[in-house]
């Protein structure tokens, strides 16, 4: 009984996805039209990470990725943070 | 159709393997390509936030919103066409692809809607003109000169995306692509998926910040 439970959500996990794709999405239009401060602009990036996140796993299939295509994901996305954690650092202490 | 194992490869799941190493060394090279606009983006934003939250107000919200659905449900189809052939549907995998493309194709009609409303408006790279003089914020050409170069770079990859799935479309409806190579849907969908997550984060820092915090 468990293993079909299992069986059923894995079935079924794409289109849960985009559910919390699209959910997400409208979320973030409807923030951006809601007076949040500071808070708006790291509310708004958070949830894309949340999105960037929930397309690389389930529609990417890291989760099931061999190591070799992981370690290709990780080291890119090391680049990419270094990239923005040193121009960051070089605008704030100018 | 029986695929072709090409040089030097020994079994079929040996060339897959390659094929999907070789594509995510292809899409990190292109993220990092967008990761050095982001930085330019980020700088100027810091430098300037009210020119860029100027710049913000005047892109067009409704249509921002629609092509980020529409990317989001291209991406859900191309995932859904891999998970289709490598259960042997082809045909099924061929109609996802097809909608798959006609969304890519979608989003570049908004697109070129929206381009064309910012020529109309003045809204275009160099600083100059009625719309900078009578919107002197600082700032607000950087954001409008990044605004072109970014999203125009991006809407490039979404019409090599369109071109990709229909051909991977045609391909699958014509049987050449099966659960034994539907390792080359997955190479197009992963090129897909990278063009929706670069516009996920795009979208917000184009159209979404629209004020000052």
């Amino acid at each position: 009984m468990n293993i079909r439970r299992g069986q059923s959500w894995e079935a079924y996990s794409l289109e849960i996805a985009i559910a919390l794709l699209l959910a997400f999405a409208a979320l973030s239009f409807g923030v951006s039209h809601v007076s949040l401060g500071a808070w708006g602009i790291p509310v708004a990036l958070g949830i894309a990470a949340f999105k960037a996140s929930i397309i690389g796993y389930e529609f990417m299939e890291l989760s099931t990725a061999s190591n070799t295509v992981r370690l290709a994901a990780i080291g890119c996305l090391g680049f990419v943070f270094l990239l923005l954690g040193f121009m960051s650092l070089d605008v704030a202490t100018r | 159709m029986r695929p072709v194992i090409a040089d030097p490869f020994i079994t079929l799941e040996q060339q897959a393997h390659a094929v999907r190493v070789g594509m995510w060394a292809f899409l990190a090279s292109e993220v990092l390509l967008f990761a050095g606009l982001f930085s330019l983006m980020t700088g100027q934003a810091i430098h300037f936030p009210h020119g860029f939250a100027e710049g913000a107000r005047h892109a067009n919200g409704a249509i921002g919103f629609s092509n980020t659905m529409l990317l989001l449900c291209g991406s859900y189809f191309a995932a859904r066409a891999h998970r289709t052939v490598k259960q042997g549907a082809s045909h099924r995998a061929g109609v996802l692809l097809s909608m798959a493309s006609f969304v890519a194709l979608g989003f570049v009609v908004l697109k070129a809607i929206e381009y064309a409303e910012h020529i109309h408006e003045g809204m275009v790279p160099g600083g100059r003109g009625v719309f900078f003089t009578t919107h002197p914020t600082p700032g607000l050409a950087s954001y409008v000169s990044l605004y072109w170069i970014a999203t125009g770079l991006h809407a490039v990859h979404v019409t090599a995306g369109a071109i990709v799935l229909g051909v991977m479309s045609f391909h699958c409806f014509r049987r050449r692509i099966s659960s034994s190579n539907a390792h080359i849907v997955e190479a197009g969908a992963l090129y897909w998926h990278v063009v929706d997550v670069i516009w996920v984060f795009l979208w917000p820092f184009f159209y979404l910040f629209r004020e000052v915090g």
